[in-house]
């Protein structure tokens, strides 16, 4: 039987999936994905990757663009090209400059802990920056 | 204008009006609005409890500093190493160091958060100057970021004429 710990799921730039997904390992986003991930492991959003979803995985790390909810038990990098726009919560937030974030954010060992990424409110449901301000939440 | 030194660009808090200081300056007041403006660096050492913290330079929190405030304006930056409880606003980087602990709202054009910084809550809205339009954001203060985020009010709309006939789609 194949050793399966180490391997990487890669999703190729041509490919555009709907609906859900789960993985154990890591997975590497190069297309573009729409719906529900669910991962024991690490998801990967490359750059060029548009990834419309509400993510639940132990690490995220981002170059491209995700549009949804990210919890991660363990750590969330958003690196320089990042875009995101959606609310997070980690254990670990790591941002680049440079990166794009829009959206509530909970960081710390006890935040991951019992979120849950469909149980959080949207970002669009959540009020809107007034001119010049941050939101009031 | 100050005599042979060099001059920086700084944004007016209260009115938005930008207009150019002498680099040596530490207070200037608004040419437009008249009001007192700190345009020097602010470094927070200890505990401070303010209801609003705004400067046109840089804000800095150090490890044993502690902010509490509603609003805290930095236009060229914040860096934050000990505790800020506020709503931020900053045309600069914000830096979110490894003991930092964030809790508030926040609007910059950028921000780097270090492993181990804890965020209790806070909605943020992190775009570059020239990305703020793709997510719908309005711009932010600081002489980097035009247009100005406090625009003048728009001219009064040319009065109706007199006899102007009724609108088709108006109700009867």
């Amino acid at each position: 039987m194949a050793d399966t710990t180490n391997q990487t799921t890669i999703i190729g730039a041509d490919t555009h999936i709907k609906g859900e997904m789960s993985f154990d390992n890591t997975a590497k986003l190069l297309g573009t994905f729409e719906g529900q991930i669910s991962a024991k492991g690490e998801l990967q959003v490359a750059e060029g990757a548009k990834c419309k979803a509400s993510v639940e995985a132990s690490r995220v790390s981002v170059d491209g663009m995700v549009e949804g909810n990210i919890v991660a038990r363990e750590r969330v990098a958003l690196n320089a090209n990042a875009a995101m726009k959606g609310d997070l919560t980690a254990a670990k937030l790591v941002v680049a400059e440079g990166a794009v974030f829009v959206g509530h954010c909970k960081v710390g060992p006890d935040a991951a802990k019992g979120a849950s990424a469909g149980g959080m409110q949207t970002a669009e449901a959540k009020p809107t920056a007034t001119k010049g301000e941050p939101a009031r939440s | 204008m100050a005599k042979g030194g060099t001059l920086r660009e700084v944004q007016c808090y209260h009115c938005g009006a930008q207009f150019e200081i002498s680099a040596r300056a530490m207070t200037v007041s608004c040419p437009k609005c008249y009001k007192k403006l700190l345009v020097e660096d602010v470094v927070i050492k200890a505990a401070q409890g303010v209801t609003k913290l705004q400067t046109c330079g840089k804000i800095i929190i150090e490890k044993k500093g502690r902010v509490t405030a509603t609003l805290v304006e930095a236009h060229q930056g914040l860096e934050v190493h000990g505790i800020l409880e506020s709503k931020v606003l900053c045309g600069g980087p914000v830096v979110i160091g490894d003991k930092g602990r964030w809790k508030g709202d926040c609007r910059a054009p950028s921000v780097e958060i270090a492993p181990g910084a804890r965020i209790t809550s806070g909605y943020f809205e992190i775009a570059p100057a020239n990305q703020s339009d793709r997510f719908g954001l309005s711009a932010l203060p600081g002489p980097h970021n035009k247009p100005i985020a406090h625009p003048d009010p728009p001219p009064n709309p040319p009065p109706d004429p007199p006899h102007a006939p009724p609108h088709e789609n108006s109700a009867p």
